[in-house]
């Protein structure tokens, strides 16, 4: 196994099995996890913020860091390796209120609604998620099966199974 | 409120008071009538810039691409959307029925339209104003050019 | 399989979203037909087959309520399922509406996934 690790304002595209894509530590930030089935191509981004117009000249140096730079960008890197937008299963971790239940500017929740909408204007609808509250997650997404883990609150718990093999090795 | 603009506009919308002073802009404005117990008319204010962007998110499209008829019509759904979700929320013994939301044109577009009972929040590109009046009814298009 | 639907509802821009939520869901359509009341979706479901119909309640003319009533009477129309999308949430509304044959109710304000589930659960789950 291959583990490739999704770092802060990072993402990363799997496309050999036997690869694992990781992220830790999601707070306020969100871990989006894509993976075409049919081609056993997979990616995850690991964004802060919601809009990079608050800082062009960063979104232009690190387009990951901010969700509206980030994740068209993970789309075209995953359909680059011959996934299709269409077929996509998409999950999200993350936007939890890490400082303050009762925050003002609440970034996690102001992440997770720039993540639905730029998903919607992008034509993906989530599969799954595991958002808000307030404890720190990590998600793990394999791409020779499609399985997706997620760890929350030092429990691990398994968000999509195996998908079936097609064709040959 | 804010669920309508969470959920289906993925809108953080924040608490703002009103004012009598915030400088008035081109806005839209959007008015329906209900029936039920008690009967009433919903006013929704939203400036102009703000439902062009609103209008594209809720489409899946870019704001550049989104024509005014658009834009006016998911602004009299997101009136819809609004007062339905306020009507559920009042206990009552009959069922409310929601007329057609209509635009309201010229002069009486703006804020300071709103009346009743008032909510303004802050859409991240403009202030949206919402109001319920109980009680009070207003003529639709077809009543006023009829009159 | 490549699905026909009917979506009614009197708002033009409810009916872009819903038919965006439908082809997002994986649905193949060969056919999503519109119509703004009742009346006109009626008499639309006299010439075209479908396999489900989405309505809303509170339109003008002949509303959703109404089409409920008309589909159920109809011997053949009556099996087409039919999913309720209003902004109703009212215990009473929605139990009547299931009562007059609506086989799934979606609430607005709604999350897009919500009306796929509710799709899945009446069409099942669209394969590759």
């Amino acid at each position: 196994m291959e583990q490739i690790i999704v770092g802060v304002a990072d993402c990363r595209v799997g496309h050999a099995p036997g690869q694992v894509l990781a992220t830790f530590a999601l707070g306020s930030c969100i871990g989006l996890s894509v993976y075409d089935p049919k081609v056993a191509v997979g990616g995850m981004l690991h964004y802060m913020l919601p809009d990079s117009t608050i800082d062009p000249a960063r979104s232009r140096e690190n387009p990951y860091m901010f969700a509206d730079t980030g994740i068209p960008k993970l789309v075209e890197q995953v359909c680059g390796f011959g996934a299709s937008r269409r077929r996509l299963i998409a999950h999200a971790a993350g936007g939890a209120s890490m400082m303050d239940p009762q925050a003002v500017f609440d970034i996690g929740k102001r992440n997770y609604l720039a993540l639905r909408k730029i998903l919607w204007k992008a034509g993906i609808l989530l599969a799954g998620e595991s958002v808000g509250g307030t404890n720190s997650r990590t998600i793990r997404l394999e791409i020779g099966s499609g399985r997706l883990w997620l760890q929350e609150n030092g429990k691990q718990k398994e968000l999509v199974p195996s998908f079936p093999q097609k064709g040959g090795n | 409120m804010v669920e309508v603009l969470e959920k289906m506009f993925f809108i953080e919308a924040s608490a703002e008071t009103p004012s009598g002073d915030a400088a008035e802009c081109p806005s839209v404005l959007v008015e329906l009538n209900f029936d039920g117990d008690p009967p009433g008319i919903f006013r929704m204010s939203l400036a102009r810039a703000a439902a062009a962007l609103i209008a594209g998110d809720f489409l899946g499209e870019d704001a550049e691409s989104v024509t005014g008829h658009q834009v006016d019509e998911v602004a009299k759904e997101l009136a819809n959307m609004i007062c339905g979700a306020v009507l559920s929320r009042i206990e009552s013994s009959a069922t409310f029925r929601l007329a057609a939301p209509n635009l309201v044109e010229g002069d009486l577009a703006s804020r300071s339209a709103i009346a009743g009972t008032v909510c303004a929040v802050e859409t991240g590109s403009g202030i949206l104003t919402a109001g319920i009046d109980i009680g009070t009814r207003v003529c639709s298009p077809t009543e006023r050019s009829a009159s | 399989m490549a699905y026909r639907v009917l979506i009614t509802d009197d708002s033009p821009a409810m009916r872009s979203f819903v038919r965006r939520v439908i082809e997002l869901s994986g649905f193949e359509l060969s056919h999503c037909f519109e119509a703004g009341d009742g009346e006109e979706a009626m008499s639309l479901l006299q010439r075209e087959w479908v396999d489900a119909i989405l309505t809303d309640i509170n339109m003008p003319g002949v509303d959703g309520e109404e089409l409920l009533r008309r589909l159920a009477a109809d011997e053949m129309l009556r099996s087409v399922p039919a999913i309720v999308i209003s902004t109703d949430a009212t215990e009473n509304r929605i139990s009547r509406l299931l009562a007059l044959g609506a086989r799934g109710y979606v609430t607005k304000p709604f999350r897009p996934e919500t009306l796929r589930a509710e799709l899945e659960r009446i069409l099942g789950v669209p394969v590759d």
